[in-house]
């Protein structure tokens, strides 16, 4: 965006000043608190499945079944159902969920403040990003 | 982008990284549809990396871009040298 020469101060220029630099803000700390949030759900849920599991700590067999290679858990309804049951497992995949969401809201995000700035190229650029990731988790799914 | 566009090394460093977040979000939920994700590896990992990045780019401002720069030669070296074992000896 370019910002055009001004010959005075006016409240105009610091108020698209502050309006600039608003969207660089909360983009940051949006992926700030992604990531702390995310941190903390996995770092709670290892810790509630150990909790419900204390052999995990004294036998390497009951350690191999938690990493066993069978199907993760791949829906949504189904992830919070187990949440609600207290189960760690889900507790970590809601943390990787959102650490997922988290570069998603940031593009979504961008997309408004580009708006805002009326700036063209950088909208239509953007949306088109926005567009595949989306596409990407609708189209991904099997069954 | 370091040697061919000239770009900073820290400025390429950053973008690299964000640009790899962003398309790595998108495989992400694909890998995640399929239960794919074993929570159990990815957690533990997503903790490590958190921490890592975290404390990674509170010091990327401090740190000389030569030293980094040699750091990461010697990063991709040792993971040069561990591919190159386990595709010679499986």
């Amino acid at each position: 965006m370019s910002v055009e020469p001004s010959v005075s101060h006016s409240p105009d220029t610091s108020d698209a000043l502050a309006r600039d630099a608003g969207p660089e803000v909360l983009i940051s700390n949006l992926l700030r608190a992604g990531v702390v949030v995310s941190l903390t759900l996995v770092t709670f849920g290892m810790s509630l499945t150990f909790f419900h599991h204390r052999d995990y700590f004294s036998s390497a067999q009951a350690l191999q079944r938690l990493t066993a290679p069978e199907r993760g858990p791949h829906a949504l309804a189904e992830v919070l159902a187990d949440a609600m049951n207290a189960r760690g497992q889900a507790f970590v995949m809601v943390g990787l969920l959102v650490l997922m969401a988290t570069p998603v809201l940031r593009v979504a995000l961008s997309l408004l403040a580009f708006s805002r700035q009326r700036d063209r190229a950088f909208v239509t650029v953007t949306s088109v990003v926005l567009t595949l990731l989306l596409l990407s988790f609708l189209l991904g799914r099997v069954e | 982008m370091d040697l061919a566009m000239g770009l900073p090394l820290k400025v390429s460093t950053a973008t690299s990284n964000f640009m790899i977040g962003v398309t790595a979000a998108a495989s992400a939920g694909v890998y995640f549809a399929r239960g794919d994700i074993d929570p159990f590896i990815a957690g533990p990992v997503c903790a490590g990396v958190v921490l890592g990045a975290l404390t990674g780019s509170r010091f990327l401002t401090k740190v000389k871009s030569s030293w980094l720069r040699g750091l990461f030669v010697v990063v991709l070296l040792g993971v040069a040298f561990q591919m190159l074992r386990k595709g010679v000896s499986p």
